[in-house]
């Protein structure tokens, strides 16, 4: 069941083009990452599927509803950006105030209880640390108790212990059928969250796929050893990189098993996963050598 | 209705707890009534209708800076911006901020109807209390379209020096602080086409138990049309800007 979609989206601001053509489906069960680097066009897709911009052209459904229409938005959530609440009113009141909006909204405890508000309930906002109004940020968001959650960089500013929470209840509410689309600059969380990623660059989306995919399309480890008399097959499928034989592939077992067929003398063998921030900056590598290239050729 | 009553709470508290924005709204109309309108002589005609036009001080100064300087800071706050994405239309929004302006406007007459007690010369009964109240929460709309409509064409950093630049010569001009017949002829002759001179002379009629003259609601009728349609363009243009 596809909750929200763009369809060959854009958006300009004057003739400042933020996105350019993104098409992007968030299903049901579904924790979709939109990755790319500032201004690449990331909170300019969310705040339009918030309803607080509206696509130059294109089309965006949320539950096959225009966002901003009151029903469509009683069944998300959001967290954006840049949170900051007025300072005169406590967390218990911020929450009774978004609850207010919806049919069935989340029992308050069970938030103060998730988002480790205990301490912080009934105090004033004024005052509050970065953290701690984004997990005040982060508890509104799902008081509602919606289908779909919108998270802008959801735990910046979180420290590592409610950054790992956050995982939990996250993955915990995907698992349940929520659907989640959010933008973060860490890749652990990414990786831990999302299901699905899309990487958008100067408003165009340049990939599109699993987690998995990804890092596959990349290599998905990375093998590592010392050879100081290297025979035919390792200086033919192995580069040096500062004294070590190295070889990105994504059948590490295989290569390995041929390594060690051939005979030849290697030591202080590493086999070690790639992680998606590797993956992702070899991509952008290798994107800023074909623009160069490109740009010499003309 | 849970809506309306959920962001009446919300602006109720926000405003409750920030005495430094809510308290010169509320008692400088009863402190000015007292260093000035209480003075007038009980035999003139003015004392009584002094009350009046302070009231009327009272309920534009509230509507100024209460949507004025209010929703100009809230256009730029991100938690407005939030609450655009609760599943709501802007009317509970809307009518809470009026509600709630209503309250402190009345509190603020209620503060000058009691100075009047204790410093005037001269008080008002019961029925000119009640009729003046009633003309207050009237002029409460045209006064809060004129708030709203500055609200929206200011930044929150100029906003409350524009409310000030406006509201302070509106309320001279309009003959709350003096008597008209005390006004300098230039200023008189202009007076009578201000909106504030038009709610006071609404004010003096509840008081006098009278009907205000016809070109004053009138002229009152067409600002407030105007005032609404000035709003509705500021609206929209914001709507496109904000969220466009």
């Amino acid at each position: 069941m596809i909750v929200a979609s763009f369809s060959n989206v854009s958006k300009s601001f004057g003739k400042n083009s933020a996105l350019k053509d993104l098409n992007l489906e968030v299903k049901k069960g579904q924790a979709v990452a939109l990755l790319g680097p500032n201004g690449a066009g990331k909170s300019t897709a969310l705040t339009i599927l918030q309803g607080l911009r509206q696509p130059t052209t294109g089309t965006v459904r949320i539950f096959g509803q225009k966002p901003g229409t009151p029903d469509a938005m009683a069944r998300i959530g959001v967290t954006p950006q840049t949170t900051d609440f007025p300072p005169q009113l406590s967390p218990r009141e911020l929450l009774e105030f978004a609850s207010a909006h919806f049919q069935r909204p989340r029992n308050i405890d069970q938030l103060i209880e998730t988002f480790a508000l205990n301490t912080l309930i009934d105090r004033r906002v004024q005052g509050f640390s970065g953290g701690e109004r984004r997990r005040v940020a982060l508890a509104l968001c799902f008081a509602g108790n919606p289908e779909l959650v919108i998270l802008d960089e959801p735990t910046s500013g979180l420290d590592a212990a409610g950054q790992k929470d956050f995982s939990i209840m996250a993955n915990q509410f995907v698992a349940d059928g929520g659907a989640l689309i959010l933008t973060s600059h860490y890749w652990l969380e990414i990786e831990s969250i999302a299901n699905h990623i899309v990487m958008i660059d100067n408003g165009i989306t340049v990939m599109d796929g699993t987690v998995p995919d990804i890092k596959s399309a990349f290599g998905l480890n990375h093998i590592s050893f010392f050879s100081a008399t290297p025979g035919p097959h390792i200086k033919k499928n192995y580069q040096l990189e500062n004294e070590n034989w190295e070889l990105v592939t994504n059948d590490s077992d295989d290569a390995v098993r041929t390594l060690i067929k051939s005979g030849e003398p290697f030591s202080n063998l590493k086999v070690t996963p790639r992680d998606l921030e590797e993956a992702i900056a070899i991509y952008r590598q290798k994107q800023t050598a074909n623009a160069d290239q490109n740009g010499a050729v003309q | 209705m849970k809506q309306f009553f959920a962001h009446a709470k919300l602006h109720l508290k926000r405003l409750l707890r920030n005495p430094a924005f809510w308290a010169p709204t509320i008692l400088f109309p009863a402190m000015f009534y007292s260093f000035f309108g209480a003075s007038m002589s009980p035999d003139g005609a003015y004392s009584q209708l002094a009350i009046g036009s302070f009231a009327v001080y009272a309920v534009v100064g509230i509507a100024f800076y209460q949507f004025g300087v209010g929703i100009a800071q809230d256009r730029e706050d991100p938690f407005d911006s939030w609450m655009h994405t609760l599943p709501a239309s802007a009317l509970p929004n809307g009518l809470a901020q009026m509600f709630v302006a209503i309250l402190f406007a009345l509190s603020a007459v209620l503060l000058v109807l009691a100075a009047s007690h204790v410093f005037g010369k001269t008080t008002l009964d019961i029925n000119q209390t009640l009729r003046l109240l009633g003309i207050c929460v009237v002029i409460a709309l045209p006064a809060s379209l004129l708030g709203i409509a500055l609200g929206y064409s200011a930044n929150a950093k100029a906003a409350p020096a524009l409310a000030n630049l406006i509201f302070l010569p509106l309320a001279f001009l309009g003959a709350l602080w003096l008597p008209p017949i005390a006004l300098p002829k230039i200023i008189a002759d202009i007076s009578v086409w201000t909106p504030t001179r038009q709610m006071a002379e609404f004010a003096w009629a509840a008081i006098g138990n009278t009907i205000p003259d016809t070109n004053f609601m009138l002229g009152l009728a067409a600002y407030t049309t105007g005032f609404a349609l000035l709003v509705m363009w500021l609206v929209n243009r914001d709507k496109k800007k904000r969220f466009g």
